[in-house]
């Protein structure tokens, strides 16, 4: 029954969203959107005006207002049903999706920061060998300095020595079962204005089995992938995990203003 | 439309509207002129049956919908057959097919 002040279509739209009963209120708004712009289409279709008696005609097309209501509640819950299905499911593989990336993050970190190699006979042997193989590159504006350490003790080779006489103070300095390191930095001749003596090379420090795996001279290779794996993984966690904070967040927003 | 049409309508609307969709989307208030059109006014669908139909469809994965703004501002929502829809049109229009032939061999012969 029309309200005071109210035309038919309005009376029949507020009865028809009465009737969509427990449907979220997004599916009922749709739904009486989609049902005006019919009315308003009816409308346009004589003339663009429509008095009160030919707004309940038009109306009249649609039948009983509680049974349209029912009826498009009915249909949709399979609809709302599987779309709750859909978003828990999305929602449990973008967590999960999230928690491998941040697994994998956190291993790679662990290995960049932890996963050094314990020298062996065998690895020093191979790490000496590498050093005699190396050709690093120089120019006249600098040459290339080599650190092997285990975070206590630093053996520095700089690219002027002979290199038998480098892998000789190598295997003397590191012992079997020390973690080592090697960095490779670029070192400026003279230093250069801003006074830095130093320059590590972008992405040479690394662990001495992917220090070993470089090609010979490779003193400017750049092989840490763990560095971008764990940009690519965090990226990759927080793409999946942001859908789900906004949602949570915006609920808590919506819960607040419903509140207040 | 008569009381007999209403009830043959109510069997067939899904049908009728899956095919109605195949040349295109269209929104409400056009499946029912271009469903009247289509059979010389035979058949008058009534929007009160129209729109749990379409939802039905859709939840069952045979239409999309989609919003599209209007001239006015405004907006229409726009069906159109997934591509689920598309796939069991042929078969839903075969059994009809079967269906119509084996009521017409009965009912022609009376």
């Amino acid at each position: 029954m029309a309200e005071r002040g109210e035309g038919p279509f309005e009376a029949y739209l507020r009865e028809v969203a009465a009737g969509l009963g427990e449907l979220p209120p997004a599916a009922r708004k749709e739904i009486v959107r989609e049902l005006r712009a019919h009315l308003e289409d009816a409308v346009a279709a004589c003339g663009g005006v429509a008095d009160t008696v030919r707004q309940a005609e038009i109306v009249g097309r649609f039948g009983s207002a509680q049974r349209l209501g029912r009826a498009l509640a009915l249909a949709r819950r399979g609809m709302v049903e599987g779309e709750a299905m859909r978003r828990v499911v999305g929602g449990l593989a973008r967590w999960a999706v999230a928690g491998v990336a941040i697994l994998v993050a956190a291993l790679f970190g662990a290995l960049l920061v932890w996963g050094v190699p314990a020298a062996t006979p065998d690895n020093l042997t191979e790490i000496a060998g590498a050093y005699g193989r190396t050709v690093l590159p120089a120019s006249a504006e600098h040459d290339l300095l080599i650190e092997v350490h285990d975070h206590a003790t630093i053996f520095r080779v700089n690219d002027d020595r002979v290199p038998e006489i480098a892998v000789a103070e190598l295997l003397r300095e590191v012992q079997p079962g020390d973690r080592i390191y090697l960095t490779v930095y670029k070192r400026f001749l003279p230093a250069d204005p801003q006074g830095r003596g130093i320059v590590p090379v972008a992405a040479i420090r690394t662990d001495t089995a992917t220090y070993l795996a470089l090609p010979a001279g490779g003193g400017g290779a750049a092989p840490p992938y763990s560095r971008a794996i764990i940009v690519v993984a965090t990226l990759l966690a927080g793409v999946c995990v942001w859908p789900e904070v906004r949602a949570t967040l915006g609920g808590r927003r919506r819960r607040m203003v419903t509140a207040g | 439309m008569g009381q007999s049409h209403r009830e043959l309508l109510k069997g067939s609307l899904d049908l009728l509207l899956l095919a109605l969709l195949e040349s295109g989307p269209l929104y409400g208030y056009q499946i029912v002129k271009e469903l009247r059109a289509r059979t010389e006014e035979v058949l008058q669908i009534k929007e009160g049956s129209l729109y749990p139909a379409l939802h039905r469809l859709e939840a069952a994965g045979l239409l999309e919908s989609y919003w599209e703004p209007r001239e006015d501002g405004a907006s229409r929502r726009y069906y159109r057959l997934s591509a689920t829809g598309r796939a069991a049109l042929p078969t839903r229009r075969a059994e009809w097919q079967r269906f119509t032939a084996a009521v017409a061999g009965v009912v022609g012969h009376g």
